[in-house]
């Protein structure tokens, strides 16, 4: 996986030198045939195999065979109170399968400590597992939700797992940080199952939702379905914002439809190739550092939200629009905000430095993985 | 910060350590559906480890504006499993040893009842009935990532919103009074309402209408005419709990006077049993200057004078000590 992943980048990197000059490094994958080939070398992209019968019902059911499995990395969760400081589960296989009516997916990471919920107690958490997905995508929809659970305006549904369950309703709806409800009528299925140190998580539904609170599937439209994931190791107490949890990434269905226009509206294309080490300089010399804290940034500080793996979770175009208007989207933390007129107002300056220093700045950020 | 604020007031005077507000609340609130082992009203002895064991070292509250890190109390050794006693067995099978508990706990409330400090004839122990604080700086209601906790504006009283609730227990790990529990049968944490229905209908909350000893006052802190307002602002008489926990309590006692400590030759000393360190730690700097006015104003009383603290503490109508509209 990671092998791929370096191969990919290390080719963009020769095509981009053959043509002399800034060239965004997806940009240049582009003109490739397959619309996605661009997300699919960055290992972005899971592909639902096409599978017939019954929806399953158990996390071993042999169609996953018929599945690759997506290597995601995942990242602990600093950006808002309690941060994840290191972080349980960091990796997770997520496989995808379909039929006409129904998608299945499979999450599997490894778990030597079993934790489920013990009956009766009142100091341990279980194991649990989530998916998340915008509820709108597509070309209808402006740029993705924020991967930390949405955000006002752009919401996402969850589905969620824990060992044991009694969590209730397995989908849940968002709209950022802390804004977790139930849906009504959800009918996502889960199930879990621990084996020779690895949980295997099975999520399900139909390609129709009962309830518009839930995310719908129409490959024919649409085949390219953002999707990011969450994982919880209850045996070092995480639960709720104690997570790690991965960027967007794009379940493929096999046959399912895929326009350009809505690839490119996910790529990141720089007017200017930034240089991390730049970048890195630039985080003290612009005063980032005294609010943020970062792998090599000294000051203990939490003023704003932590930015550790911040390139693994985050995308580009969502750092550099972070940068330049912080109030775009505003992590819930009562410390990051104050309101002016009604309207939550980001503590933290637009950015207002030469143009140039805002693309190195992201191209440092995007190095934090 | 609500508009008003309900409080309060145990007179630690007059606690004969009874149950008696345990087990109102007990029957009212908490003895079903997982609540089992949870005790939102407990008396337990001080000086002691208290209930869950060892409370006051368990962290959470305040560091200047900084939430501190607190643990979550486990059911079997810290709260404690409720006992089953082999009832069945020793009342018709006849065993021997006849009545014993049929698990084997390692810790219960009151698990160290009575036992105290001190070394005969010096020995000394008071009773400290515990509810939620209902704190005006709530650490549970700061350190919930989903807002799930709130204090009402008409009373001050602080509730976890059950159906926004989902088990984290950041709030168990923040109270440093540990009077957040955590639900294992509904995954959800609950506590102390301040008996909120019946307050909303002029009742006061069970455990202080239940007070055999009439140590419980309720009233709104700024209600002149109440008897909280009276003891606590006018006479400043009572005092929080653990005030450097910093979460500034709305629970006030009246602190303990002592008995005098024997000398040697059996004779009586000056000085209190109870040491005032002690009682510095429990109810901060000004304990010493209330236990001085209570002796003064309860001599008064001893020479046939007018004390208005005196008779407030007495409650010679139990009607009185409520004022909750």
């Amino acid at each position: 996986m990671n092998r791929k992943v370096g191969l990919s980048v290390a080719g963009a990197a020769v095509l981009g030198v053959l043509m002399g000059m800034a060239v965004p490094v997806e940009g240049a994958r582009r003109a490739k045939g397959d619309p996605v080939a661009s997300l699919a070398g960055n290992g972005e992209v899971v592909t639902a195999a096409r599978v017939a019968g019954e929806m399953p019902t158990e996390p071993g059911d042999g169609r996953f065979e018929n599945a690759v499995p997506l290597t995601v990395r995942l990242y602990p969760q600093t950006a808002t109170e309690p941060r994840a400081e290191k972080g349980v589960v960091r990796e997770a296989a997520l496989r995808a399968i379909h039929a006409d009516t129904w998608i299945a997916f499979l999450v599997e990471w490894a778990d030597p400590d079993r934790s489920d919920v013990k009956q009766g107690t009142t100091d341990t958490f279980a194991d649990a597992a989530a998916l998340q997905f915008p509820l709108k995508y597509g070309e209808a929809a402006d740029r993705l939700p924020y991967v930390g659970m949405g955000e006002p305006g752009r919401p996402v549904n969850i589905w969620f797992w824990r060992n044991g369950g009694g969590t209730g309703p397995a989908s849940l709806r968002a709209r950022g940080f802390g804004t977790l409800e139930p849906v009504a009528g959800g009918e996502v299925k889960t199930a879990g199952k621990w084996e020779n140190g690895r949980v295997r998580v099975l999520f399900t539904r139909s390609f129709s939702a009962s309830s518009p609170e839930e995310v719908k599937f129409a490959p024919r439209q649409i085949g390219l379905v953002p999707v990011a994931l969450a994982v919880w190791g209850g045996e070092k107490g995480e639960r709720g914002g104690l997570k790690t949890l991965s960027g967007w990434r794009f379940v493929k269905f096999d046959g399912g439809k895929v326009s350009p226009a809505y690839v490119r509206s996910l790529a990141w294309n720089p007017k200017i190739r930034g240089d991390a080490k730049t970048g890195k300089a630039l985080m003290t010399r612009h005063g980032c550092a005294g609010c943020h804290a970062y792998p090599g940034n000294p000051i203990p500080t939490k003023i704003g939200p932590g930015l550790a793996g911040i390139g693994g979770i985050h995308r580009p175009a969502y750092l550099f629009e972070s940068l330049k208007d912080p109030s775009a989207v505003i992590v819930p933390h009562g410390n990051y905000y104050s309101m002016k007129d009604g309207q939550p107002i980001s503590i933290m300056a637009p950015f207002s430095g030469p143009e140039r220093d805002a693309y190195h700045i992201v191209e440092f950020l995007r190095s934090l993985r | 910060m609500s508009k008003r604020q309900l409080a309060m007031v145990m007179d630690l005077n007059k606690c004969i350590g009874c149950q008696t507000c345990t087990v109102a609340c007990k029957v009212q609130w908490t003895n079903r559906n997982g609540r089992d082992y949870m005790y939102w009203n407990n008396v337990e002895t001080a000086p002691g480890k208290g209930y869950p064991k060892n409370w006051q070292e368990s962290g959470g509250g305040w560091e200047g504006s900084v939430l501190k890190d607190g643990k979550i109390p486990s059911l079997a050794n810290d709260y404690g499993m409720p006992v089953q006693m082999n009832y069945e067995q020793a009342l018709f099978a006849g065993t021997d040893p006849w009545l014993a508990a049929a698990n084997n706990p390692a810790w219960t409330p009151n698990w160290d009842e009575d036992e105290g400090a001190g070394e005969f004839p010096n020995s000394h122990h008071f009773y400290l009935p515990r509810i939620c604080n209902h704190c005006t700086n709530p650490a549970c209601l700061a350190a919930c990532p989903r807002g799930a906790i709130y204090k009402r504006e008409e009373d001050g009283i602080v509730l976890v919103d059950q159906s926004r609730c989902r088990g984290y227990r950041h709030c168990v790990a923040a109270c440093p009074y540990k009077k957040v529990y955590f639900n294992p049968l509904f995954n959800r944490s609950e506590k102390c309402i301040f008996c909120y229905p019946r307050v909303e209908q002029g009742i006061p909350p069970a455990c202080a209408k239940q007070c055999v000893g009439r140590i419980r006052h309720v009233g709104f802190l700024d209600d002149e005419a109440g008897p909280v307002h009276k003891i606590v602002v006018k006479w400043k008489a009572a005092l929080p709990l653990r005030p450097d926990f910093g979460t500034e309590p709305n629970v006030y006692y009246v602190p303990p006077l002592s008995s005098p400590k024997y000398d040697a030759e059996g004779k009586v000393t000056d000085e209190s049993r109870i040491p005032i360190e002690f009682l510095e730690k429990l109810f901060g700097p000004r304990v010493g200057e209330v236990l001085k006015l209570l002796e003064a104003e309860r001599a008064k009383k001893g020479r046939g004078e007018e004390s208005e603290l005196m008779d407030l503490l007495i409650a010679y109508r139990q009607e009185e000590m409520f004022k909750i509209r």
